[in-house]
C-alpha cells in the first residue's frame, strides 16, 4: 500500500527518496497522487507540511550464479550543489577559486573555479544537509568570503520564508523572522528597483499564519504568503536561480 | 591575535561614534539541483554590503549655513580616530575598514540648494579626512548661496594653535572682518602667519598659501587620542576615489533623509509665529549632520554601479532610489516624527490581516530607501536596543569571576535557522547583541572550559563571522529574552526570576513551589546579611543586585538580559 510522507523543514525529494529506499526520486514524483504537488513545486524546493505519496517499492528479480560475485548498482540520478557567486556590485565572480566542504567537520576541498557565469559546482550525496563554500577573492585585496550553506532548506518562492531566504542570499536583508514584514518590504522594493524598475507602488504583503510558517500542522501549504506581486516573485526566482 | 572586542557607543553633543550592533549571521539556504536542471538552475549568493561602524558629526561640526568644518568637531574626530584605529588593529590585514561620507540638510528650503550644500559638507569632511586641501580650496573659491567661506574661515583657522605650542595668530571675534578693528586684527594675523611660514609679509592669501593654511588647520583639528595626526587615504574609502566626482566615497543626501520632522500643523503655524519658527529651527538642527559609515574590511564597490549620485550631482538622480512612497515619508505628518520611533508600517492583527499604517504617522522619515537600509541599523541615526547579558561564575575561593574575553555564540530564536551571532565578551564578562525579537528565546554558548586557560583568540565582531573551533563544546545557557518581568517588589514572579538568574533554585522560576521560593529567598537574605531586614527590603535588594550597573557580583553562574537603549 502506498503511504504518505509529510515533508519536514530541510527535506527535499532526493533526501526523501533515500530515506524511503528509492534510487530515483522520479519514481515518487511521477506517482499520479503527487500530480497536484508536482504542478506547484520544484521537487527540491518543497514546503514543510507538503504531503507526498510514497509508492510501494517494486521488487526486482535478477538471476545470477551463486558461486560468483556480482555488482548491483541502484539507479540514483546525480545531484549537485550549484552556486552562482556575485560580488557586492552585483557582478558574477568569474574565475574565482573556491573551496567547498560538504557536511560539517570535513575540511573544504578545492573545486573548479567559478565559471563564466560565476557558478561553482560540486556533486553531492542525497542526504547532505550542510556545507561551506569559501570564495578566495583576489581583488582588491586577497579576501576569503565564506558562506555557511544549508542544503535542501530553501522554501518555495511563494512563501515568506522562501522569499526571505532568496532576498537574503541576494544581499537584500529581508529580516530574521517571518514576522518582520517591514524588512521584507524594504528588500522587495530594493530588489524591484535593481532588477525591474523603480517601484511605483508599495508591494502587497500577506502575513504568515499566526503560529509561524514552519509549523506544518497549522499550514495551508497552498496559500501564498509574503510579497504577492507576480512580477517580483517571478523575477526573484529567475535571479536567484531556484 | 585580535584584541578586545570592540563595542563603542560614544554619544556626546559634538558627535556620535559607534560600532554597529553585531550583525547576526544568517545561513545561506540553498536547494540541491538534479542533473536534468543542471544546465539552467543555480542558487545565487551575493556578498553583502555591511556597515560596521559610524561617526555622526552634528550641525556644530560646521559653521552656520556653511560647509566649513568648525573647530568644535575636533573632539569627534579624535573619538572617530579611536574607533578606526581599533578596527584596524583588530583586523589581520592591519588596514582601516573602508568608509563613505553622507551629509544631510534640514527639511526647510529648496531640494536642489540643500542637495548641493550637503554635498559640499560631505566633500569638506572627506577632504579633511584624506588631507586634500585642494578640495577645500575649491569649496572656498566657489561658494554656494549662503555657503561662502570667506574671511570668517581665515579667522577661524588662525584662531587655532596650528603647530605644537604655537599660540593662535588671531584672537578676535569671528565676524568676517566687519569692523575696522577686526579688519586690522585679521590682516595682522594673516601677515604674521605668512611671515612665520616663509611666505613674506602681506594681507592676502594666494592659492599656494591657502592650501598650506588649510592643511595646517586640518592637522590641528583631526588628531588621534595620543595627539598624533589622524588621516586616511583615498584607498580607505569604498570606491577608492576611482571617479573624479568621488561617487561612492562622498555624497550629499540633501533634505531627503531627515531624522526629525515637525508636525504639519506646527509647520503651518510656524509660518506666522516667530517664536514657533525659532523652536522649529532649533529642533531641525539634528537634521543638519554629516556621517561617515564604516564598512566591513575588504569592501570595495564600483562607483558606476553605486546607487547614489556624486556630491555635486542633481537631486533628481537621488529620486531613482526613493521608496515608492518616499515623498510622503519625508513630509510632515499629524504629529512630530523621529526616525526610529514607531517604525512598523505593516502591522499584523489577531486575524492575521496586514493593516498598513500611513507612513506619515510613523518614524519612517527617510525618502531614500538605500540610505534607510543603513540608518535603520546604525546607532548614529537612531536609538537601537541591545540585550546586555553579564556572565559570571563562582571562583574556587568563593570569589566572583566575570567570564571576560570568552568567545560566545548566540542563537537568537528557537528555529533551526535562527540567526547566529558570534563574538567575545568584554572585561566585565558582558556581551551585547541587538534585539532581534523581544520575546525570543536565546541560546548563549560560552567558551568557559578551564578558567585558567589563556585569553582566547578574539574575533573582530563587526566583520568576521567565522565559526569558532570547538564551538560545539561551549557551555549552553538558555535566556528567555522577553520574559523578564518589570521591577515590582510586590510581584512574586518578578522576584523569582531574578533570584533564579542570580543562581538560586533549581527549576525554572515559573515552576517553583512556594517552598522552593521561600528557601531561595532565605538563602539570598542570609548571604547578603539581611537576616534582620523586612521582606520588602530584601526584595528591593534582589532587584538591585540584578541590575546591570553597580551590582555586587552574584553567587553563581547567571544570565540577565535586559534590553537597553544605546
Amino acid at each position: 500500500m502506498p503511504k504518505e510522507h509529510i515533508v519536514q523543514q530541510g527535506e527535499h525529494l532526493s533526501s526523501i527518496a533515500a530515506l524511503e529506499g528509492f534510487g530515483d526520486f522520479h519514481v515518487i514524483w511521477n506517482h499520479p497522487d503527487n500530480a497536484s504537488l508536482k504542478a506547484i513545486r520544484d521537487p527540491h524546493v518543497l514546503f514543510p507540511g507538503d504531503i507526498l505519496t510514497i509508492p510501494d517499492r517494486q521488487e526486482k528479480q535478477e538471476r545470477r550464479a551463486t558461486d560468483d560475485t556480482h555488482v548491483f548498482q541502484a539507479d540514483v540520478p546525480p545531484l549537485f550543489l550549484r552556486c552562482k557567486l556575485i560580488d557586492v556590485d552585483g557582478v558574477e565572480m568569474k574565475g574565482t577559486p573556491c573551496d567547498v566542504a560538504l557536511e560539517s567537520g570535513k575540511p573544504a576541498e578545492p573545486v573548479e573555479p567559478a565559471d563564466d557565469q560565476g557558478i561553482v559546482e560540486k556533486r553531492m550525496g542525497r542526504v547532505v544537509k550542510q556545507g561551506e563554500l569559501i570564495a578566495h577573492l583576489e581583488k582588491p585585496d586577497p579576501t576569503d568570503v565564506k558562506f555557511d550553506l544549508r542544503i535542501g532548506s530553501l522554501n518555495p518562492e511563494t512563501k515568506i520564508s522562501g522569499q526571505q531566504a532568496r532576498f537574503n542570499n541576494l544581499g537584500y536583508f529581508a529580516g530574521y523572522s517571518v514576522k518582520d514584514l517591514d524588512q521584507l518590504l524594504w528588500a522587495a522594493e530594493e530588489f524591484e528597483c535593481d532588477h525591474i524598475a523603480k517601484p511605483a507602488k508599495r508591494p502587497t504583503i500577506v502575513a504568515a499564519p499566526p503560529e509561524g510558517e514552519e509549523d506544518p500542522a497549522t499550514n495551508d501549504t497552498q496559500g501564498k504568503t509574503g510579497v504577492q506581486e507576480d512580477k517580483i516573485v517571478k523575477k526573484l526566482l529567475a535571479v536567484h536561480g531556484m | 591575535m585580535a584584541g578586545e572586542p570592540i563595542f563603542i557607543i560614544d554619544v556626546a553633543p559634538n558627535g556620535i561614534i559607534a560600532t554597529h550592533p553585531q550583525r547576526a549571521e544568517l545561513p545561506v539556504l540553498v536547494a540541491p539541483i538534479p542533473i536534468e536542471q543542471r544546465e539552467t538552475n543555480f542558487n545565487a549568493i551575493r556578498d553583502k554590503l555591511v556597515a560596521i561602524g559610524c561617526m555622526r558629526l552634528p550641525n556644530t561640526g560646521f559653521a552656520f549655513d556653511s560647509s566649513f568644518i568648525s573647530p568644535e568637531s575636533a573632539d569627534a574626530f579624535t573619538r572617530f580616530a579611536r574607533l578606526m584605529l581599533k578596527l584596524r588593529d583588530a583586523h589581520e590585514s592591519k588596514q582601516f575598514p573602508p568608509c563613505s561620507v553622507f551629509a544631510h540638510a534640514d527639511p526647510t528650503g529648496d531640494d536642489g540648494y540643500n542637495k548641493i550644500l550637503s554635498g559640499r559638507r560631505a566633500l569638506a569632511l572627506y577632504g579633511l579626512l584624506i588631507r586634500k586641501p585642494e578640495i577645500w580650496d575649491e569649496l572656498f573659491t566657489v561658494g554656494h548661496g549662503g555657503d561662502q567661506w570667506g574671511t570668517k574661515s581665515f579667522q577661524t583657522m588662525l584662531s587655532q594653535s596650528l603647530a605644537t605650542d604655537e599660540p593662535p595668530f588671531y584672537t578676535g571675534p569671528i565676524d568676517g572682518a566687519l569692523t575696522p578693528q577686526t579688519q586690522k586684527a585679521t590682516r595682522d594675523a594673516i601677515s604674521a602667519w605668512r611671515e612665520s611660514r616663509g611666505f613674506g609679509k602681506g594681507f592676502n592669501l594666494d592659492k599656494k598659501m591657502r592650501l598650506a593654511l588649510f592643511l595646517e588647520y586640518m592637522n590641528a583639528i583631526c588628531k588621534d587620542p595620543d595627539g598624533n595626526n589622524f588621516e586616511l587615504t583615498k584607498d580607505d574609502f569604498i570606491a577608492r576615489g576611482a571617479e573624479k566626482s568621488l561617487r561612492g566615497d562622498v555624497q550629499g543626501c540633501g533634505e531627503f533623509n531627515p531624522i526629525f520632522l515637525f508636525s504639519q500643523e506646527k509647520t503651518k503655524a510656524a509660518k506666522k509665529d516667530k517664536t514657533l519658527e525659532a523652536v522649529r529651527n532649533e529642533l531641525y538642527v539634528v537634521d543638519r549632520r554629516a556621517l561617515v559609515f564604516v564598512f566591513k574590511h575588504g569592501t570595495r564597490i564600483d562607483p558606476a554601479k553605486w546607487p547614489c549620485p556624486a556630491a555635486r550631482e542633481r537631486p533628481d538622480l537621488c529620486a531613482k532610489r526613493f521608496w515608492s512612497d518616499g515623498d510622503k515619508r519625508r513630509k510632515e505628518g499629524p504629529e512630530d516624527r523621529t526616525f526610529g520611533d514607531k517604525m512598523t508600517i505593516l502591522a499584523v492583527d489577531e486575524t492575521n490581516t496586514v493593516t498598513p499604517r500611513p507612513v506619515e504617522e510613523t518614524g519612517n522619515t527617510m525618502a531614500c530607501r538605500f540610505y534607510h537600509g543603513f540608518a535603520q541599523h546604525s546607532p548614529c541615526e537612531r536609538k537601537l536596543r541591545e540585550w546586555v547579558v553579564r556572565l559570571r561564575i563562582d571562583g574556587a575561593g568563593g570569589e566572583k569571576i566575570p567570564l571576560s574575553n570568552r568567545r560566545y555564540v548566540v542563537k537568537a530564536g528557537e528555529a533551526e535557522f535562527a540567526p547566529l551571532i558570534r563574538g567575545t565578551t568584554d572585561d566585565k564578562g558582558e556581551l551585547r547583541i541587538p534585539v532581534i525579537d523581544e520575546r525570543t528565546k536565546m541560546t548563549i554558548k560560552i567558551d568557559a572550559t578551564g578558567l585558567d586557560m589563556p585569553q582566547p583568540e578574539g574575533n573582530d565582531p563587526g566583520a568576521d563571522t567565522d565559526k569558532f573551533a570547538g564551538e560545539e563544546d561551549f557551555w549552553p545557557l538558555i535566556v528567555d529574552g522577553g520574559a523578564l518581568r518589570e521591577r515590582d517588589v510586590g510581584d512574586d514572579a518578578a522576584v523569582k526570576q531574578r533570584l533564579y538568574n542570580l543562581g538560586f533554585g533549581e527549576n525554572a522560576p515559573d515552576k517553583w513551589t512556594q517552598e522552593e521560593f521561600d528557601e531561595a529567598f532565605k538563602q539570598f537574605r542570609h548571604r547578603n546579611n539581611l537576616d534582620n531586614e523586612d521582606d520588602n527590603t530584601v526584595r528591593a535588594a534582589i532587584f538591585d543586585e540584578h541590575e546591570i550597573k553597580g551590582a555586587t557580583p552574584p553567587p553563581s553562574e547567571q544570565t540577565e538580559p535586559e534590553p537597553q537603549e544605546s
